[in-house]
């Protein structure tokens, strides 16, 4: 039941012009333009008033509008990443006593939007985590919620691969966002994001030492509506649909995936070639301009949406396998992902690891639930 | 003010190691340039050793070249730098001024002094020792100033213990720094490499009496372009490392492992390096350090160029930083870096030279043939034009390529000495030098 959208990204014009993406997690209030056409605009949950798309609060009941945002990672480094290291002090992005790296706090990312989490981990084997995830929840009045997913995998060989991921997350994420609270189709969203994403990559700019080498990253995005699944990506960061009938929803933008989807090679052994994982697509300069490969997905019975990396699929490329594994009764999404991400450290970790549950029927929050989904971090 | 100048410090090395791999190798370049371009401005004092032993007037042509130096050398020094002149025999003796403090320069001190030298007679015995220390009592009170000597030798230090010369040196060391240089061969290159190395200087052969004119004035120049005065290599290295040795590796090898003082704090370690004019130096520092894991990442030393003043207050000059990266991937973990690897190269070509010679002095014909055989291939494969044009001298080369070599029957004791004295010049080596230097 994956149906393939082709590029029929129309340009919203009217809206697409006065972007300003929120990079906070809450309250913010843009201000009306009052230009801006009216069924553009939402309206609250709770009086029906028309707020704009990047409001957090109701400007006229003060109600939350229920839009909750994953937070980036935290500026605060933490104590040494070395064990045996009880130094918290650093100098050139060293530990002055022992000289390990400065700890990130993207070494190990968790976030749980309550019907949306995940995790993103260094993993073993690299030194940084150059993967990264943006994830939101957006409420509606009296109906399901609409959860969104970001995941992005810096390309190694690139300039700066870290912050070419979290650069496309974030501005992918609040393109998602606030094209869908203007009422955007998710179709339209998400070949927006995708643009949108891309110019960001590009903006940050080549190596200084050689402008040839430019940032990249994979991205792939989900739309989790009441009635269907929107998936874009550029890549080979994967979604699986874990049901009844568990299915990969992507193909691999890379040497192997390209190879297979010829029939020129068996999977087996397109992923044996040193090539495998050489990518074909990516977001940032030098990219080709093809719009985002999009599918759509209309689920038969309820089951969990997960969006990764190849630090996990590597590992567990099946899709079976993987329903296998996140139904093992962790007790939430965030376990879940948490023990999918363990499964990769566990069976080397050599490559960074960024997993995102989603439970498909989004359930509309009970009525004064609205803490439970409170942003957590 | 003076023309401070910029300093710029590059790292070159391979930073990506084998797993359980400890031992991090990197050439730190140094650049310095004046900042305005213009002369240095920054106070000096110059004192000038002269040898005035008996064996100076063995030919006479000696003294008569060593006066005519000196007096070069005094013209060379700037307006109003102090100075002073020293006769060396088995005590050391003031020429000019005729009391132990330093007079500036100016038109009338000048013509004084080299009225002066022009007196100097060549009688009595070599005590170096003694030499030194007048010259350090002589700075006494001019410790803001970038002090440097000159040193003139022709004969072997033998009216003094050896102990009576370390002692000099071990005072002088951080006081002065001295160029030395020797005429003739009755003089040894042990002995006065031992003091230019401790007052991290330059030592070379004035085979040719009528050279040393001209190489006393480009020695005083060169002394006077210093901007600033003492500088350290201050090298920090994590926890648990141990410094395995910091040498300075271009224009000249000086092995710098054994003159660390304690830094600020107990990580940092500072190296002397001595006054710096605009010039290219560069360094090897080898650090060991706890092995990594693959993927794990660490800053193996940080090194800065820092400028002490009389206060004891540093100012960072420059800073370079030598990494530690673990990986799987032979691509990474096989390159070699060519600056490392070019320079270690010379390193052991200076080292060969040595034993050599030194196997050669002591009838060890086998050893010495090796040694010589393999300096030539190492000065073959580094492009080192003169250091194998001076092999040549000592060696019959069969193949240059496998360092096939026989020893000559004949080798003059100057060739010989020229090529001892002068073995520890490098070719400076990477990407990106200013050939200037």
């Amino acid at each position: 039941m994956t149906e393939a959208v082709g590029p029929t990204a129309k340009k919203d014009g009217e809206v697409a012009e006065r972007e300003e993406p929120a990079t906070g997690g809450s309250a913010g209030h843009g201000g009306a333009e009052p230009t801006r056409p009216a069924e553009a605009w939402p309206t609250c949950p709770s009086c029906g008033a028309e707020v704009a798309p990047e409001d957090g609060y109701c400007e006229e009941c003060g109600a939350d509008l229920l839009v909750r945002r994953s937070e980036p990672p935290a500026a605060d480094p933490g104590p040494c990443r070395n064990s045996a290291c009880a130094n918290d002090s650093y100098a050139d992005g060293y530990c002055d006593l022992c000289g390990s790296p400065a700890p990130d706090p993207r070494d190990r990312l968790e976030r749980d939007l309550g019907v949306v989490a995940g995790v993103s981990d260094r993993g073993l084997r690299h030194s940084r985590n150059e993967d990264d995830m943006a994830l939101a929840v957006i409420g509606n009045r009296g109906a399901a919620p609409t959860p969104v997913i970001v995941v992005c995998d810096g390309v190694s060989t690139s300039y700066k691969p870290e912050t070419a991921s979290a650069a496309a997350a974030l501005t992918a994420r609040e393109h998602l966002v606030l094209s869908l609270r203007r009422g955007e189709d998710p179709v339209t969203a998400t070949l927006g994001a995708f643009e949108e994403a891309h110019k960001a990559v590009s903006a940050l700019g080549p190596d200084p030492s050689d402008e040839s080498n430019g940032r990249a990253t994979t991205m792939v995005t989900v739309v989790v509506g009441a009635s269907e699944l929107t998936v874009g990506w550029v890549g080979d960061a994967r979604v699986y649909w874990l049901g009844a009938e568990p299915r990969r929803l992507t193909t691999d933008d890379s040497w192997a995936g390209r190879m297979i989807a010829d029939g020129t090679l068996t999977e087996e052994e397109a992923f044996k070639s040193p090539l495998a994982h050489t990518i074909l697509r990516w977001l940032g300069p030098g990219a080709p301009e093809d719009p985002a490969n999009l599918a759509v997905f209309e689920p038969d019975g309820p089951g969990l949406v997960l969006a990764c990396s190849d630090g996990l699929w590597n590992y567990v490329p099946d899709p079976a396998d993987l329903a296998h594994l996140a139904s093992g009764g962790f007790g939430g999404l965030l376990p879940t992902a948490s023990a999918l991400t363990a499964v990769a450290i566990e069976g080397g970790g050599h490559d960074n690891i960024t997993a995102v549950l989603a439970a498909w029927p989004p359930h509309a929050p009970e009525p004064g639930a609205g803490e439970r989904t409170a942003e957590i971090n | 003010m003076s023309a401070q100048p910029q300093f710029t410090v590059n790292v070159y090395q391979n930073e990506y190691l084998s797993e359980g791999a400890a031992e991090v190798n990197a050439i730190v370049s140094v650049q310095s340039a004046a900042a305005f371009g213009g002369t240095s401005t920054a106070r000096a004092a110059q004192v000038i050793m002269v040898d005035c032993s008996g064996s100076m007037d063995y030919p006479p042509t000696k003294m008569a070249a060593a006066r005519q130096a000196t007096e070069a050398a005094i013209d060379a020094i700037r307006d109003g730098v102090p100075f002073a002149v020293v006769a060396g025999t088995h005590v050391a003796r003031m020429v000019f001024p005729g009391t132990e403090y330093l007079v500036p320069a100016d038109a009338s001190s000048r013509a004084a002094a080299k009225a002066a030298v022009a007196r100097l007679t060549a009688g009595g015995g070599t005590a170096i020792g003694q030499w030194l220390a007048l010259a350090d009592r002589l700075f006494t009170g001019h410790e803001q100033a970038i002090r440097h000597a000159i040193l003139l030798t022709d004969g072997k230090d033998e009216h003094e213990e050896p102990a009576d010369l370390a002692a000099a040196l071990a005072r002088c060391e951080g006081r002065f720094t001295c160029d030395c240089r020797g005429i003739g061969t009755d003089w040894v290159v042990a002995e006065l490499r031992r003091v230019s190395t401790a007052l991290l200087g330059t030592v070379d052969i004035v085979a040719d009496p009528g050279r040393l004119a001209t190489d006393f004035q480009q020695i005083i120049e060169h002394a006077m372009g210093k901007a600033v005065g003492d500088v350290r290599l201050r090298l920090w290295t994590p926890q648990g490392a141990q410094v395995k040795f910091v040498k300075q590796v271009a224009p000249q090898i000086l092995d710098l492992t054994g003159r660390r003082s304690p830094g600020p704090n107990p990580l940092t370690g500072d190296f002397p390096t001595g006054a710096w004019g605009p010039e290219s130096r560069d360094y090897q520092v080898c650090v060991q350090v706890r092995p990594g894991s693959v993927g794990d990442e660490m800053l193996a030393a940080r090194v800065s160029l820092v400028s002490v003043e009389g206060s004891g207050a540093a100012v960072t000059l420059g800073q370079g930083l030598v990494r530690a990266v673990w990986s799987d991937d032979v691509a990474q973990t096989g390159r070699i870096d060519r600056t490392v690897a070019d320079y270690t190269g010379q390193a052991e070509l200076a080292e060969a030279i040595r034993e050599g010679l030194e196997a050669r002095k002591n009838g060890d014909l086998d050893t010495a043939t090796a040694r010589l055989g393999r300096a030539v291939k190492l000065a073959t494969q580094a492009g080192n034009e003169d250091t194998a044009i001076l092999l040549a001298k000592v060696v019959d080369i069969d193949d240059p390529a496998t360092g096939t070599v026989r020893l000559k029957q004949r080798v003059s004791d100057a060739d010989e000495m020229t090529l001892d004295t002068r073995s520890t010049r490098t070719v400076r080596v990477g990407k990106n030098r200013n050939e200037n230097g």
